[in-house]
């Protein structure tokens, strides 16, 4: 079927949640002993969006993510040992360690980048594929966004030119019920978000953002009509944030009930249901023991590697001249 | 109406002067007869003086740390006939009042805003006035602000210089002239009116004044005198003068001078006694890695100090045309401040005068100052036999908190030794 | 050297940068086919087509947005604020956007964009459409800040703006529109970073830019008659800071007035008034004077606005003042 993923696409999107997720573990364990700094956003739980919704795209499209971007960076093929040295404020992150785990960016993957300020990326993933549609590319623009992003002007905004405009945009609503500790019933009179596509002329889909298959299938389409020149699509997939705001989130607001409801629905547990159907079971078994020794050595590697030093920074300087 | 506070002879006891220390109210504050308003400092004792009157303070006539002669008016009180502008003063102390008060175009602060140094006694100079004055070593005290507030500008601190400034950057700056008011009239009234004219201070008498009563009046002096013996240097200076090359008129081209080998001498001595080559500061003994000898001049209305710098290593010749260059533009007051401030020490030479020896007041911050006499023919005891002699007598003013007595003896014996032996100046 | 009044000369920069790169696009409101409120991109659309003059929704937020990522994607984008007084709504992309990711992201990212505004009261446009608040973009590291006074800098920095490779806010004033001079022929680009002595004097230097140079003029040749030689320094650009300019003015002339027709506290006149005091300190004869706009809102009736502006008879005020 067209836009279905081959099988080693299917093993390498499984790879790369097991990636994730080992990485979200490793890092709340990181963060216990006190070796990150700040808040860590993990999505547990989320990782069938973030990796089933960017593996069609080749390194040149472009993703904008949100603060909450583990599953995107991974992804986009970033590498684990650059992202972990990153939130761990090393020199060999992909920032240098100046960005920490909110805003990592890697322009050789198109992934510009993390953004913190919730509904930031959704404008610009359009500035982004204006540019693209005055260089008459068919590469694409996607940003990944949280249902709490959806409620800002910005993405009315956005979602309003990149439909007037039929920019190469593909809108991924990562849809996990929480904006901080408020509910989305609580944010939005209606449910289902994708429902504001129509309005604004372009097409919108709902989709189980907890498999990978079903995330990767239905952005797949849309990637294609982006790439033709039709314009942006709005793709809303449905998950939960199991894994409370952040590190620094006390809890209580979630029910236990729906947390395990959710767990139930683990989309690395849906992927290994069907992908047990096509490859022998220590195939799965051994992607998986690599992908955790992968992140382990990681982890190693990274808390080994040096502190970056301070330098001022030119571009950013003030004034030119006599300077005390 | 107002009436003044004084102060009197208080307590019977003798006093010239005394240093106002605190004001206990402040302009605008009310005031009761026989609450202490300003205390003030003898030489002695501390002493309060009371208002003579029930009113308002209405002026500061004598601010903190200034001295005011007996019966001096330190201060008015107003009993309220007349408004005092109590508004003005508030303003001059918080400008941030005037936004609120005015209109907008009024972020401008007021012009008129009174005159007068802060009471704390902490003088106002600006950032480029306070600067230019340590370069010049001029004493902000000595100056008399008029910027805002009586605030000390540039143009302020170069009417005491001798010579305007030059600006860091090159550029013209005009001075303001101020006419100069007789601050004290009580000097005149020693003088019957019509016998006398008063002639303003130019800026240079006014340095004078400043920095020569003030050296007078902190420095330790102490005097050294010694007589040297002639001769040997009046012979080597005929041989030396007869060497030099003549032009076609059979003029020398130039012509070295006794003071040029008194310059020399005291170099030398300097170099070889490093540690009278000082400066005397409160936070340490400024010692010299050069010797520059300031050698005073005598110009029309007063006089100046060029610089012979590293005296001890210049050849005679090069101080002696050094000097002639120096003399002749220091007499049109061409120096720069560079030619004039920052000696190590100085030489005065009344000699030329028929003074046979004085003692000369130091020039801050230098340690040191060689007053030299006249050379003369005198009877001397040689060996039993009574002969004849050319001496002079020099005397060696020091400032005891940088030199010992020992020390500035060690001094005058090597300079002596210099004159009397000349050769081994020129080794 | 060709007469022409300020917005032809910046017309003239658009026309001619657009002509030499074909990545240089214009977005805004009003640009395209009215050719925008005051002139600037009249004809342009005529002459390079719709797609690279786009008209836009009212939507500040996501354009700004929009000029950050299209400029680090590929092309340059020049993006019309009609108004300054509409510069809070942009401020999300060039504070927490624009002005980090060149250092953040480890220089990953350039941002060639160039973002024109207008302000400045004096035109009975009210307390919406009349503000200067050149500090709001001023204050913030790595973004570049340009106000020529001349249409022969309008056209120089703007064509300098726009090859700039960091991101330029650009602001001009609704007064200099019209004002009319002369502009040298041929590529004419002025350096970023660099003031310009508007009239060279000894005994104060008034540090003003855009308008209130000609202000600052108008009250220099006042104070002429007065015996007072004041200096004009045009600043031309508020960040970089040319220190160089202003310390050596100061050196020279002892007496400092600082003008910026925005508000005056915390306003920019605070920054140079600072910058002096820091780095001429010794050579200051009298407190910094600085003049704003009154600190209120601008109000609308004639006598009201001239109250709370600042201009030639206040900064001729100012200067006696130091000069007291």
């Amino acid at each position: 079927m067209k836009n279905s993923p081959s099988l080693d696409d299917q093993l390498e999107m499984y790879r790369k949640m097991v990636l994730v997720r080992q990485l979200e573990e490793s890092l709340g364990e990181l963060h216990k002993q006190g070796k990150t700094r700040g808040p860590i956003h993990r999505c547990d739980g989320q990782e069938a969006v973030g990796v089933g919704a960017t593996a069609m795209l080749s390194s040149d499209d472009y993703v904008t993510s949100t603060h909450r971007g583990h599953a995107h960076y991974v992804g986009k093929g970033l590498d684990i040992h650059k992202i972990v040295a990153e939130i761990l404020g090393r020199e060999t992150g992909y920032c240098k360690g100046r960005a920490g785990h909110m805003i990592v960016a890697s322009a050789e993957h198109g992934l510009l980048g993390g953004n913190a300020i919730v509904g930031a990326c959704i404008p610009a993933a359009v500035g982004m594929a204006q540019s693209l549609k005055l260089l008459k590319s068919d590469r694409v623009a996607m940003c990944v966004f949280g249902d709490g992003s959806a409620q800002t002007g910005i993405c009315h905004e956005s979602m309003n030119i990149a439909a007037l405009w039929k920019l190469p945009v593909i809108f991924v609503l990562e849809h996990n019920e929480y904006g901080l500790t408020v509910h989305s019933d609580e944010q939005s009179a209606i449910k289902d978000l994708y429902k504001r596509a129509e309005a604004y002329g372009m097409p919108g889909k709902k989709v189980d953002g907890n498999d990978m298959l079903a995330v990767y299938e239905s952005v797949a389409t849309s990637v294609d009509r982006a790439r033709r020149g039709e314009g942006p699509s709005l793709i809303e997939a449905k998950t939960y944030r199991r894994a409370g705001f952040s590190t620094s989130d006390m809890g209580g607001y979630q029910s236990e009930e729906k947390i395990a409801l959710w767990e139930k629905k683990d989309p690395i547990t849906i992927a290994v249901k069907k992908l047990k159907k096509l490859v022998e079971p220590t195939t799965l078994r051994d992607i998986e023991e690599l992908a955790i020794q992968h992140v382990k050595d990681a982890v190693d590697q990274a808390l080994a590697d040096p502190y970056p030093t301070f330098e001022p920074h030119a571009a950013s300087n003030p004034y030119r001249g006599v300077v005390l | 109406m107002t009436t003044d506070i004084k102060i009197t002879g208080a307590g019977g006891e003798y006093m010239e002067s005394v240093t106002v220390v605190e004001w206990v109210v402040k302009p605008g504050d009310p005031v009761a007869a026989g609450n202490v308003v300003v205390v003030v400092e003898t030489a002695k004792a501390a002493t309060e003086v009371e208002a003579p009157i029930d009113g308002i303070l209405s002026e500061i006539v004598v601010n903190v740390g200034a001295e005011a002669d007996i019966g001096a008016v330190l201060g008015r009180i107003s009993d309220g006939s007349e408004p005092f502008d109590t508004a003005a003063e508030a303003v001059a102390e918080n400008p941030a009042l005037v936004s609120v008060e005015t209109s907008p175009n009024a972020q401008d602060l007021p012009s008129d805003v009174p005159i007068e140094q802060p009471a704390n006694g902490r003088i106002l100079a600006t950032p480029l006035a306070r600067r230019i004055a340590a370069e010049l070593s001029i004493n902000l005290a000595s100056v008399n602000g008029t910027g805002p507030k009586g605030r000390i500008k540039r143009r302020d601190v170069e009417l005491v210089s001798a010579e305007p400034v030059a600006s860091p950057a090159g550029s013209e700056q005009c001075v303001l002239t101020i006419p100069s008011v007789p601050s004290n009239v009580d000097e005149y009234d020693q003088f019957a009116p019509g016998s006398y004219e008063i002639r303003p201070h130019d800026s240079m008498r006014k340095m004078i004044a400043a920095r020569l009563a003030e050296a007078k009046q902190t420095i330790p002096h102490f005097y050294l005198k010694a007589t040297c013996d002639l001769d040997s240097l009046i012979r080597l200076r005929t041989e030396i003068n007869t060497s030099i090359p003549k032009d076609a008129d059979g003029r020398s081209a130039y012509k070295i001078s006794i003071n040029d080998f008194v310059i020399k001498a005291h170099a030398k001595a300097l170099s070889e006694v490093r540690d009278a080559n000082v400066s005397w500061s409160d936070s340490g003994m400024i010692v010299h890695h050069s010797v520059d000898v300031s050698v005073a001049v005598a110009i029309p209305g007063g006089l100046i100090t060029p610089i012979i710098r590293n005296a001890n290593t210049k050849p005679i010749s090069t101080i002696s045309l050094e000097m002639k260059d120096l003399a002749s533009r220091a007499f049109e007051r061409q120096l720069a401040p560079n030619e004039y401030q920052g000696g190590t020490t100085s030489i005065s030479n009344l000699g030329m005068f028929g003074v046979e020896e004085f003692a000369a007041i130091i020039n801050p911050p230098q340690a040191t100052i060689l007053a030299v006499g006249a050379g003369r023919r005198v009877a001397v005891v040689r060996d039993e036999i009574v002969d004849v002699a050319t001496q002079m007598t020099v005397t060696l003013s020091v400032d005891h908190r940088a030199v010992d007595g020992a020390l500035g003896a060690e001094l005058l014996q090597s300079f002596r030794r210099y004159i009397e032996s000349p050769l081994d100046m020129l080794v | 050297m060709t007469m022409q009044r300020y917005a032809e000369a910046l017309n003239s920069a658009l026309r001619e940068e657009m002509a030499r790169d074909d990545t240089v696009w214009l977005f805004g409101e009003d640009v395209s086919t009215y050719g925008g409120v005051f002139k600037v991109s009249k004809g342009l659309r005529d002459e390079f087509g719709p797609e690279r003059v786009l008209d836009t929704p009212i939507s500040e937020q996501t354009l700004t947005a929009m000029a950050v990522t299209a400029a680090m994607t590929g092309t340059r984008p020049v993006l019309e604020i009609m108004y300054a007084d509409f510069m809070p709504l942009t401020l999300d992309a060039l504070v927490n956007q624009a002005s980090i990711y060149e250092y953040i992201w480890a220089d990953q990212v350039q941002m060639p964009f160039v973002l024109r505004t207008q302000g400045g009261g004096g035109a009975g446009a009210g307390a919406q459409h009349s503000k200067s608040l050149d500090v709001l973009v001023a204050h913030v590291p790595g973004i570049k800040v340009v106000a020529p006074a001349t249409p022969a800098d309008a056209k120089g920095l703007l064509k300098a703006a726009i090859r700039d490779p960091h991101p330029v806010v650009f602001l001009e004033h609704k007064l200099l529109y019209n004002s009319r001079d002369e502009v040298p022929d041929g590529d004419h680009l002025c350096e970023i970073g660099k003031a310009r002595t508007a009239r060279e004097g000894s005994d104060v230097s008034i540090f003003a830019t855009s308008k209130m140079v000609h202000d600052a003029l108008k009250a220099a040749t006042e104070l002429e008659a007065d015996g007072i030689s004041a200096e004009v320094i045009d600043l031309r650009t508020l960040r970089p800071l040319d220190n160089t300019a202003i310390v050596q003015s100061v050196k020279k002339t002892n007496h400092a007035v600082v003008v910026n027709e925005g508000w005056r506290f915390c306003g920019f006149g605070a920054e140079l008034s600072a910058t002096i005091m820091e780095q001429a300190f010794d050579d200051l004869d009298a407190p910094v004077e600085r003049l704003g706009t009154f600190d209120m809102p601008i109000p609308y009736s004639e006598p009201l606005e001239t109250s709370v502006l600042p201009d030639a008879e206040k900064i001729a005020a100012a200067a006696r003042r130091a000069l007291r």
